[in-house]
């Protein structure tokens, strides 16, 4: 009876323990420094967050990361990297933040530093670096790292969108030079549009909504932007005429072909269905690394690059860079070793043998003097590119701005069902009230 | 010391505290992973809160926004309504007929209920994007086949007429978790209530509507409000298809995505937990209204419930 009472007793207390050794269990399992060496510091473990798992980017990350790897052995810094997919990265970075258990190290959009400095989401690497570190970099990129005169990351990468054109099928029809307007890209299309007996296209001249300009691109084409300032975002501007006149050019496309061929094509994506390798579109307007996916799958084709025509209202031309940045995120115990790692990773050898394999620009001018990159005869177009193209910053009381504008491209572009004007001044008042609501919450 | 412990604590105290430790993982875990995210969520509500620099009271003043003027509010309680009264009934009465062709005493049956089975144990992204193939505009399978009838098929996802109804067809090919509820339901029913009705005369379809449908009732109703539920905070398929954005012009905007958009894109975390609060009273309300109801036609084997 006695004995029956204390068994369950004990059973009870094992059930109820073990529920805390579960949570516990893990921690503090950091391996003692081994006392046999004498190493003079101990060593420091960088967690490195990035989102390059690709078949095309992994080998290259690795390679740097085991560079540094062996370059800091005996200063006692190692790097572990953790490979986090694009699209869980932002929500995993939060989480991570709030809860106390950030990573050391993490690549983050280019746009984003100066909103995720606002809202104390990164460590001020300021007094871990020299003043003259950024002569390293492109002028107008420095500004995309600073918050309020501090420096809250390092560039790293950038990139530039191009029109990539078929030169066979330009050749074909007779055309000789790339258009200069974007009425003369409207007029080429009649002759590189082609068209079976039964109705459908067996190649569609361009479609504005397939590969990577977006609305961005073809907008800063026309002197346009979301916002009225791109580093120090304040005033939105959605429903500019620059604006409005790129979304009516772009919804002239869609017209052209119909809105169920359009779609039909737009909503083709990347990878094995290329629509550009395959020869199924002409002009596709893309990032200046699809160099290297042609270089891999398509070796032999003989295209071309140009800047997309400057639009009606446009001074000069234009482009929407993108990019990356690597930074340290708040919370993290070892600000000054990761920062070394940030240096590394933004300095010249890390970032050339970035250039040399991935065919990125890199914001340290250094890399993109890298001779094989020379060789390339589309690279010089990009890199004249460069002081054309624009890195907008995001608003930092309407971070999803961007979420705003994509909805009003898609109900005019996918749905057909508002006209430019609505849809961009629908928009306007979207993002107006978002920045009135933080603003007023914020008091 | 017999007599000792009984001044220290009464057998009924003791017996008490047994029982507690216990069921301790589990009041330990609900109250460390659901009651206090639930509370901190509820405070959260009432505040703006950006989740990593400001978290300031601010009354009621996220729940006034959300009523008075959000506009995608009202489009995301009208997508999730949509989605809900079309693919709830589909999905059941679906489910239903499968269980009873299932409960058909066929050769290979098994193999049949199997098969039947197989994709509600599939993920739900692998799924999905499998689905979005099968619905390409051009060289997807729902359109080829359509294309062999002369129908020419809608671009299904970039249509914001046709892309709730694409969803609904995706949720339709997973009824087999309810499927099986069913046949489980329907292998309770005694053979003699059948036999009796047939003595009486009850005709195949009589005998549906008197004996098979009042036996498996609490089943249905159980497959109704789990069904409701999981309609209401639909999420993962939208999400994909839309790449997040609820598109195409806000067709596919359900509550849940309209949701994450705001926590996580707009990084309003206290609003959204005002929406999630939200969601949270009008599933309570149809909860509570379809038990109210059940009275009426669940029946209970054995009287009492």
């Amino acid at each position: 009876m006695k004995a029956k009472k204390i068994i369950s007793l004990i059973t009870a207390l094992v059930i109820a323990l073990s529920v805390f050794a579960g949570c516990t269990a893990k921690k503090d399992e950091t391996p003692a420094a081994s006392e046999g060496t004498p190493a003079p510091k101990k060593t420091v473990t960088i967690q490195f967050w990035h989102h390059w798992g690709s078949e095309q980017r992994k080998p290259t990350i690795t390679a740097i990361i085991d560079e540094f790897n062996a370059r800091y052995k005996d200063k006692g810094i190692q790097v572990e990297a953790t490979f986090v997919p694009f699209g869980d990265m932002s929500t995993k970075l939060t989480a991570a933040i709030t809860a106390g258990d950030a990573p050391d190290a993490v690549i983050q959009p280019i746009e984003a530093v100066g909103i995720k400095a606002a809202r104390n989401q990164v460590e001020d690497i300021t007094k871990y670096i020299t003043d003259d570190i950024k002569n390293l970099y492109y002028e107008n990129y420095w500004d995309t790292v600073v918050y309020e005169g501090k420096v809250y990351a390092l560039p790293f990468n950038t990139d530039t969108r191009l029109v990539f054109y078929n030169k066979k099928m330009f050749a074909d029809a007779g055309i000789n030079e790339f258009p200069k307007t974007w009425d003369e890209m409207l007029a080429v299309a009649d002759k590189l549009d082609k068209k079976a007996a039964d109705g459908s296209y067996s190649t569609v001249a361009f479609i504005p909504t397939l590969g990577n300009f977006g609305f961005d691109t073809i907008a800063i084409g026309n002197g346009g932007n979301l916002f009225d300032d791109f580093m120090n975002p304040n005033v939105p501007m959605l429903n500019s005429k620059q604006n409005v006149e790129a979304l009516e050019w772009m919804a002239k496309w869609r017209d052209r072909y119909g809105q169920n061929i359009y779609n039909s094509y737009a909503d083709l994506g990347s990878g094995a269905n290329d629509l550009f390798i395959t020869g199924k579109v002409a002009m596709l307007g893309n990032v200046c690394n699809y160099i290297a996916t042609l270089n891999k799958y398509a070796p032999d084709m003989d295209y071309g690059v140009a800047p997309l025509p400057a639009g009606p209202s446009a001074k000069e031309l234009g482009a929407a860079g993108g990019g990356f940045i690597i930074e340290v995120p708040k919370g993290s115990k070892h600000v000054a070793e990761a920062t070394e790692f940030v240096k590394f990773m933004s300095g010249e050898w890390a970032t050339s043998r970035w250039a040399k394999e991935q065919r990125d620009v890199m914001i340290n001018k250094a890399a993109n003097e890298e001779p094989s990159l020379k060789e390339i005869p589309a690279w010089q177009s990009v890199l004249d590119l460069m002081i054309y193209t624009h890195v907008a910053r995001r608003h930092p009381y309407a971070p999803d701005a961007g979420g705003a504008k994509g909805k009003a491209v898609e109900d005019v572009m996918a749905a057909g069902v508002k006209t430019p004007k609505e849809a961009l001044d629908f928009a306007q008042k979207e993002v107006e009230q978002m920045i009135k609501d933080n603003e007023e919450a914020k008091k | 010391m017999k007599r000792r412990s009984k001044r220290l604590l009464s057998s009924q105290a003791k017996t008490n505290i047994k029982g507690y430790l216990f069921i301790s993982p589990w009041i330990i875990g609900f109250s460390v992973f659901v009651l206090w995210p639930m509370l901190f969520s509820l405070y959260s509500s009432f505040t703006y809160y950006d989740i990593t620099s400001i978290q300031k009271w601010i009354w009621f003043k996220n729940y006034i926004s959300i009523f008075t003027r959000d506009a995608n509010f009202i489009t995301a309680l009208k997508n999730t309504a949509f989605y809900a009264v079309f693919s709830v009934p589909l999905a059941i009465t679906l489910a239903l007929m499968l269980a009873l062709l299932l409960n058909m005493k066929v050769k290979g049956v098994r193999i049949f209920r199997t098969i039947y089975y197989l994709p509600s144990v599939l993920s739900g992204v692998a799924v999905t994007l499998l689905w979005m193939w099968i619905f390409a505009p051009v060289g997807g399978l729902i359109n080829n086949v359509l294309g062999i009838l002369g129908i020419q098929g809608p671009a299904w996802f970039s249509d914001p007429n046709w892309s709730k109804p694409a969803l609904i067809i995706m949720r339709l090919w997973g009824v087999g978790g309810s499927m099986v509820l069913f046949l489980a339901a329907l292998q309770d029913v005694p053979r003699h209530l059948y036999e009796a009705a047939e003595l009486d005369g009850a005709s195949r379809i009589g005998r549906f509507f008197h004996v098979t449908l009042p036996m498996i009732s609490p089943t249905m109703l159980f497959v109704t409000i789990t069904g409701i539920n999981g309609a209401l905070q639909v999420f993962d398929t939208a999400f994909i298809i839309s790449k997040g954005k609820g598109g195409p012009a806000g067709s596919t905007l359900f509550y849940n995505v309209y949701l994450y958009n705001k926590a996580f894109e707009e990084l309003q975390m206290g609003y959204a937990c005002a929406l999630a609060w939200v969601l949270f009273l009008i599933i309570m309300v149809f909860t509570a209204i379809q038990m109210y109801f059940s009275k009426k036609w669940v029946y209970y084997e054995g009287g009492a419930k």
